[in-house]
């Protein structure tokens, strides 16, 4: 288990490059610092958390990833290009906390979406919508609309909608954050075997510890006011991961690793080693 | 899924959320236990307050050119069915033209201000200059302008109801789930994708508010501007009914006003509830 900051351990180019972002906001009151100095690489296929208690700035650092909103300084690279090329290319999918579905379209239809928008530059896929929706387990409710599914059946659909045109990164905003318990960790290992399969660069924030060190390669712990990357933990547990995971002793000692990072126990950069 | 079954989704839905909203569509009888549970009490009052005026009418003695009784009016209206009915026609058809008008203008000037604050801090206070004017203080001047015929009394109920369907389509149209605006974004949806795959559908149920209220604003205006210059329609059947004293046929042409307002207000609900099939408002039994 070892602490680092910034650079990915896989071989092969960044995937994600974010350098040197901050942001602030102007409020009537002060001059916010939501996010300082973030340098981050993320590699081909990696799965990485940014884990945060709430209001230290993850959300903001996803949409900055995700070209929605501009950093104050720094820059982010998706594949070398800009988020907004990168958002041109369709080479981003999101998926928020809310599943955001279109309340007066069909599951299929909300699949659909992102194929109808910007149709000029939809390249031939061989996602097909049905693909999608046996990919997240909802081939029966293809016709039904958002209101008659649970919130885990929505977020799948979202999940699906977000994967529909094949992006090579995905950008997940706490998007099990207004599940149950229950439902949580089904969609844990639902995910997982999801990403297993497709092949993503995924980024994850998250506020669940569990979540974090579950489905990640590498987790970026952000301190928050001003979010700054305390520091970058490799997750070293043995993939596929199933169920059971989170009750075995490497698990824990991840757990109450990151627990005490979050409350600043551990010094920024400390090596540690089990 | 491979790992989850069928059963276990269907169980998990049924958990989640009660079978009323899983029946949604197959709801006929429903539908229907609805009407009969709405217009039983209704009918049940209106029938109430009829025998109420009747009786009183009759007891009092009061004269027929005062206030005639439920029973003549209703003999009057069936005497000369067609009569109301062609003139109603008028007053519908001025009223429905002046709807489309004024609501596709507003929508029109709703699409530009809910683009650009500055159209709307320039706009909006002139709709609200439109809106605080009382219509009747323009309706003479209208007659001058467009004439006789039909075209003044359509721009008095287009004027009457442009401004609801204007606030509303601005608010409705900004109303969008900031999570699938922010989807639309990250894909680079144009504006125009944005507002037709977006904005319009969620500003439905701001517009058939609107419409809820406009459209029976739609009648008045027509009827005032009748008023004005008495050729044909219900309104003008008032006037010169009023200056015979022709009370039943005032009051025939009172209830056939009403009749038309029911049926337009009742025709906007079930259009409402085909549309809004998605949305809260739909999911409690009402008209």
């Amino acid at each position: 288990m070892t602490l680092h900051n910034g650079s990915f351990r896989a071989n092969g180019e960044a995937h994600l490059s974010i350098a040197q972002v901050s942001k602030g906001f102007v409020t009537p009151q002060e001059e916010l610092i939501a996010l300082q100095d973030i340098t981050l690489e993320v590699g081909r296929g990696e799965f990485i958390s940014i884990l945060g208690p709430s209001g230290c700035g993850k959300s903001t650092l996803l949409r900055i990833i995700g070209g929605l909103l501009e950093p104050t300084s720094g820059s982010v690279a998706v594949n070398g290009r800009s988020p907004r090329e990168a958002q041109a290319d369709k080479a981003l999918g999101f998926v928020f906390q809310e599943p955001s579905l279109l309340p007066w379209r069909t599951v299929v239809d909300n699949i659909c979406l992102p194929l109808e928008v910007n149709n000029r530059h939809h390249r031939d896929t061989r996602y097909t919508t049905e693909g999608m929706l046996s990919l997240v387990g909802l081939g029966r409710f293809r016709n039904y609309y958002p209101f008659q599914l649970s919130g885990g059946m929505q977020q799948r659909v979202a999940l699906a909608r977000a994967l529909a045109f094949d992006p090579a990164l995905l950008l997940m905003d706490e998007p099990f954050g207004a599940l149950d318990e229950i439902t949580r960790a089904t969609m844990r290992y639902e995910l997982l075997r999801i990403w297993d399969r497709e092949k993503k660069t995924v980024v994850f924030v998250t506020h669940s510890i569990i979540e974090a060190i579950i489905l990640s390669d590498r987790v970026a712990v952000l301190s928050s006011q001003p979010g700054r990357i305390k520091t970058v933990v490799d997750i070293n547990l043995p993939r596929p991961r199933s169920e059971g995971l989170e009750r075995g002793e490497a698990f824990l000692d991840y757990s109450n690793l990151l627990h005490s990072l979050l409350m600043g126990g551990v010094k920024n950069g400390a090596n540690f080693s089990r | 899924m491979e790992q989850i079954s069928v059963d276990e989704i269907v169980q998990e839905i049924r958990a989640a959320y009660p079978s009323k909203r899983l029946a949604l569509h197959g709801g006929r009888f429903r539908i229907l236990g609805l009407a009969v549970s709405y217009v039983i009490p209704s009918a049940f009052a209106l029938v109430l307050a009829a025998i109420g005026w009747q009786v009183w009418v009759r007891f009092k003695d009061i004269p027929i050119y005062i206030l005639p009784a439920p029973s003549d009016v209703l003999s009057r209206l069936w005497g000369d069915l067609g009569f109301f009915a062609r003139e109603g026609a008028v007053t519908l058809g001025e009223a429905m033209a002046g709807f489309v008008l004024g609501a596709g203008v507003a929508l029109f000037g709703a699409t530009l201000m809910a683009h650009s604050r500055f159209l709307e801090r320039s706009l909006l206070p002139l709709a609200v200059l439109v809106k605080v004017t009382p219509i009747v203080a323009v309706a003479p001047l209208l007659v001058i302008w467009f004439g006789f015929g039909v075209m003044p009394k359509i721009f008095i109920a287009a004027l009457i109801t442009f401004f609801p369907s204007l606030v509303n389509g601005v608010t409705g149209f900004r109303s969008v789930n900031p999570g699938a605006l922010d989807f639309l974004r990250s894909l680079r949806a144009s504006r125009r994708e944005v507002f037709l795959l977006l904005r319009v559908p969620s500003a439905m149920p701001y517009l058939f508010a609107a419409f809820r209220v406009s459209i029976p604003l739609s009648v008045i205006g027509a009827v005032v501007g009748e008023w004005f210059t008495a050729d044909r329609g219900l309104g003008s059947v008032i006037i010169v009914a009023h200056s015979n004293l022709d009370m039943p046929t005032l009051f025939g042409a009172i209830f056939t006003l009403a009749f038309i307002g029911i049926g337009l207000t009742l025709l906007v609900s079930l259009i409402e509830r085909r549309v809004l099939f998605w949305h809260e408002s739909s999911f409690m039994g009402r008209w």
